[in-house]
This record gives structure tokens, C-alpha cells and sequence, in this order.
């Protein structure tokens, strides 16, 4: 398949999504407002809760697709996990950053 | 350029570069070479994934000419959701679409079917009394399910008696998923899948609605009440392609699933759960169930098998257009060509095979109207996420001669994984709304 094939069916398949993906980006956005108020270096409770919710979110994800953590098994299937967990950890540590700060 | 700007590190140049290249490729744009200006008025037969892919692609890259597609149905379905939904993981709603929000600008759609094709003399009778002249013609009517041939069974019955069949349509599909929950509650009994003696559309269907049924036996926590069997006409054999029969087996004698091979569904009496197989032998034997998953015999439509347009000789002959496997060029009349389900081609009856054939046929299409030799070969590529139980699959993709044919080199076309069933359940509909497009 193409470059340009997979890009295409990337951007229909996000399609439905563009409210979701654009109110995550407003959240974002507000919380970098505050945040530019508010100076100091995060509080390490930041990187607890955004690696909590990395976990969390890979432990859901198999159950969310109708299915197992366990029919996790190939390479592919654990790099999609960790991507999952990884996206999700970044994205939350990215929101409360300006909260959690000294 | 600007002396007061700094240059630009050769590392970010590098970057925007591949930025502007990814996103060109990845904007929804059309295709801005190959077009062909041509007077002829071409028709296309069929309003399903194969007749909207060809109308797409065909509308943007020919100019100058009139565009016309046939077919009555004003509902689109996606039908490699039949399988989410009669495994009770879809509602209905999430395969339904309209016609006309798939259809081009301008494209004249003849809502009516046709029920003539006059190949010699380029002409079509069609169900509102007109006829339509063309001056070259696209065949993408999808294929029959000849249900009568079962004797006893129709349609209607799916949904009553312990009856399901995944390919008759959603609310078919909903039916079977019905039926396999009321067998589940009934704590205990005995379901029967089987297989037609034909062709057939989406080859691993009828093997994904037993895996998924298994699954739902499994979670139910009363597998063992249950005695699961498979009817195959055929000798060992339930699909195509040596590597993923040999699997399917194999994991079916580890789930205690009876094969049961050489043995055709023949005749059901629903009234008494009952259904009839003749073996290699010629012999009827019956069959108690209570649940039967029905897998139809297929074939063209008859208004094609009727016409000069069906092969005449070899193991499609009566029952499925005449085209060359690798142009999808009518064998006989060069301004025919095939796509989808209703070809005569060794492979090729999934969405996927669509994908595929739409852009040859298209290439091969603008190639014969302007006179040139054919250039774009199909090489009988057939896709299917070969769903193993609920919430894991096979990537199985393969071609002419059961080649392999991986799109993914990170991903085995032998292995089970979730990946590939999050692509079942959440790429493959997006993939196929823009295949309808032309887009891929």
C-alpha cells in the first residue's frame, strides 16, 4: 500500500472524529492559558497521574475494541499498545502541566 | 534569493520538503494526471461498492462524455460489516448509506435494473421500459444468492427456526445474530455451519461466523453443552488458500468443532430443524440442528447469465462474466469490462478485491478509448481479516495461484492479532468509504 493510500484512509477514518480531536486541542489550549499565568516547574504527582493514565488506557484499549488484553500477542499488537499508552501519558502530562506546577 | 534572510539549516529545508510531499500525498485532491477527453457514452451496471468506485473514478478522469449508472437500490450497504453485525458487535445503522451520497457530479443515475443486455447490438433494457445505448460498458452488478436451490429455503426464513444467514443483508445478519443468542439461552444444542459448492463472495464469512459464534459459546461459560459442526462440500477443505484451510482445521479440531467434508446442503425442513446434505457418494443424510448458518449458492445475476456476456465454456461457464482475469477486459467484446463480485476470475469476490481492480479496469478503460494497448494487469488480489474469535484476526491476503501478498511487511499474514482486528473494526470501513470515492 502507498504512502499516500494509508494517509488517505487515515484521514477518513479520522473524520468522524475531527470534534473529538478538535475539543482535545481546545482543552489544550485553555490549559496552556492558565498555565502561562502560573510559571514554575511541574510537581512530580504530574508524572504519576500522566503515567497512571498511560497504563490505564492500555489496560482499556483491548476491551474498548470488543476485545482481550490477552489476544495482545504480536509485535505489532504490543508496539500499538505502548503507542496507545505513550499518546495517552503525553496528552494528559501535556493538560496538567500548567495545574501541577511548584 | 533574500540576502537578509538567514539561510535556512539544510536539515529544516530537508523537513518542510517532506512535509509539503506528505501532505500533498495525503490531501484529499484528485489525481491531476491521466485524463482523457472521449465522446463515448459509457454505462455502468450495478450501484454497489464496484459500480460506485468505477462512477468515482471514471467521472474524474474522463471528460466530455456522458456517464451513466443503473441499478434501483437506493440503500448502500457495507457489506464486510454482515459479519460484525450477525456476531452482535454492530448495530445495523453503522453499514447504511444512501446511493446518492456516493455519486459523483455529473453522473446520470438510472434508478431502475436492467433486465436485457444486447451485447451485439451495445444496448440495454431496463425495468422502467427504456432502453440504453452504449458505446462501452462496465458489468459491476455484484453476484446472485441463489437461496431457491436449497430446496425448502428461502429468505423469509432467516430468523425463525434457528435459522441465520450473514449474506442476505443487515437485517438478515441482525436476524442470525438473534438466533445465535437464543440458542446460547437455551443452555444447551446443536449449530451447524456451512458452505456452498460455488464461487461465493467474502470466501472466509461463513468461517468468521463460526469463530465468532465459538466466541460467544466460550464467554457464555457453557461451550461444552454445545456440539458445533462444519459442513464443507468440499474434500478437507473450507477455503481456498493451503495455508489458512490448513489453520482453520487445525484450530477447529483444537475447539472440538466437527468437520463434516464432501457434503453439500441440499434441502432444509424448518418446520422440523432438520437439514439435508448429499455426500460425494450421492447419498441424503439429515441433519437435527438448532441453529443452521445457511451460506447460499452463488452466481451472476441472471440477467447476465442470460446474456451474451456470460462465459461459455470452463468452470465459469453459464454462471459468471467473461473477462480476462488479469485486464478485466470481456474476452469477446472488447468494449466490456468486469468488476466486483460478478467476474469470472479465479479470486477476486471481497471489497478489497475491489480496491484493486477498480484502478485497472479504469487505467485499461482510458486505454481503449484512446486507442492504446491495455497497460494495468489485477494479479487477483483478495483481502480478508480472517476473524479467529471475537477481538483477533488474520491479515490473509493473497492472489492468483494463493499467492501471499502482504500489504504490511510488519504484520504476518499468518498470525493472529489484534492489531489486524482493530483494522477490521475501525480502518476497513474508512478504507472502503474511500475506495467508494476513487480516492484509493
Amino acid at each position: 500500500m502507498t504512502f499516500s493510500g494509508v494517509m488517505m484512509i487515515m484521514w477518513y477514518a479520522l473524520q468522524p472524529w475531527l470534534w473529538l480531536l478538535a475539543l482535545l486541542l481546545v482543552a489544550l489550549l485553555l490549559s496552556y492559558g492558565f498555565g502561562r499565568r502560573n510559571p514554575g516547574k511541574p510537581r512530580k504527582t504530574l508524572w504519576l497521574l500522566a503515567v497512571i493514565a498511560g497504563l490505564i488506557a492500555m489496560l482499556v484499549a483491548p476491551a474498548l475494541s470488543h476485545s482481550q488484553l490477552s489476544y495482545v500477542a504480536t509485535w505489532p499488537d504490543k508496539a500499538a499498545l505502548a503507542a496507545i499508552g505513550l499518546g495517552v501519558a503525553c496528552y494528559v502530562a501535556l493538560l496538567l502541566a500548567p495545574w501541577l506546577r511548584r | 534569493m533574500n540576502p537578509n534572510k538567514p539561510a535556512q539549516p539544510l536539515r529544516r529545508r530537508m523537513l518542510k520538503l517532506g512535509l509539503t510531499a506528505a501532505a500533498l500525498s495525503a490531501s484529499p485532491l484528485p489525481a491531476l494526471a491521466g485524463k482523457q477527453h472521449s465522446t463515448a457514452h459509457i454505462v455502468i451496471i450495478g450501484v454497489g461498492a464496484a459500480g460506485l468506485a468505477m462512477a468515482n473514478r471514471l467521472r474524474r478522469n474522463v471528460t466530455g462524455n456522458r456517464i451513466t449508472l443503473v441499478g434501483q437500490r437506493a440503500e448502500h450497504h457495507y457489506q464486510p460489516g454482515y459479519t460484525m453485525i450477525a456476531s452482535g458487535l454492530w448495530p445495523e445503522k453503522k453499514v447504511l448509506s444512501t446511493t446518492s451520497q456516493w455519486l459523483p457530479e455529473g453522473v446520470d443515475w438510472q434508478a431502475a435494473d436492467v433486465t436485457a443486455i444486447d451485447a451485439a447490438q451495445q444496448q440495454l433494457s431496463l425495468s422502467n421500459n427504456t432502453r440504453l445505448h452504449y458505446d462501452l460498458l462496465v458489468v459491476a452488478t455484484g453476484c446472485q444468492l441463489n437461496y431457491s436451490q436449497i430446496e425448502g429455503f428461502s429468505p423469509e426464513l432467516i430468523g425463525q427456526h434457528g435459522i441465520g444467514s450473514v449474506y442476505a443483508g443487515p437485517q438478515a445478519a441482525a436476524a442470525t445474530s438473534r438466533q445465535i443468542e437464543q440458542l446460547i439461552s437455551q443452555g444447551q444444542g446443536r449449530a451447524i455451519f456451512t458452505l456452498c459448492d460455488t464461487p461465493l463472495k467474502c470466501a472466509g464469512a461463513p468461517l468468521k461466523m463460526t469463530f465468532t459464534t465459538l466466541s460467544r459459546l466460550e464467554k457464555s461459560g457453557k461451550r461444552q453443552q454445545f456440539q458445533v459442526d462444519f459442513f464443507s462440500p468440499f474434500k478437507q477443505r473450507v477455503f481456498s488458500v493451503p495455508v489458512y484451510n490448513d489453520f482453520v482445521l487445525q484450530r477447529w479440531q483444537e475447539q472440538q468443532v466437527g468437520f463434516f467434508d464432501q457434503r453439500k446442503l441440499t434441502a432444509i425442513d424448518a418446520g422440523a430443524n432438520t437439514a439435508y446434505f448429499t455426500g460425494a457418494d450421492g447419498l441424503s443424510q439429515s441433519e437435527a440442528y438448532d441453529f443452521i448458518h445457511v451460506v447460499p449458492p452463488m452466481s451472476a445475476p441472471d440477467v447476465v447469465r442470460q446474456s451474451d456476456l456470460v462465459w461459455q465454456s470452463g468452470a465459469f461457464a453459464g454462471n459468471w462474466l467473461e473477462v480476462d482475469q488479469y485486464s478485466l477486459q470481456h474476452r469477446r467484446y472488447p468494449n466490456v469490462f468486469g468488476v466486483g463480485d460478478v467476474i469470472g476470475t479465479p479470486f477476486g469476490k471481497t471489497a478489497a478485491s475491489v480496491k484493486l481492480q477498480a484502478p485497472v479496469a479504469e487505467q485499461n478503460i482510458l486505454a481503449y478509448l484512446a486507442g492504446q494497448p491495455l497497460p494495468a494487469r489485477y494479479n487477483g488480489y483478495t483481502s480478508c481479516p480472517l476473524i479467529t474469535s471475537i477481538g483477533r484476526a488474520i491479515l490473509s491476503e493473497f492472489g492468483y495461484e494463493g499467492k501471499l501478498m502482504p500489504s504490511f511487511s510488519f504484520i504476518s499474514p499468518t498470525e493472529e492479532s489484534w492489531t489486524v482486528w482493530m483494522m477490521k473494526e475501525q480502518m476497513l470501513q474508512p478504507a472502503y468509504n474511500a475506495m467508494l470515492h476513487g480516492r484509493v
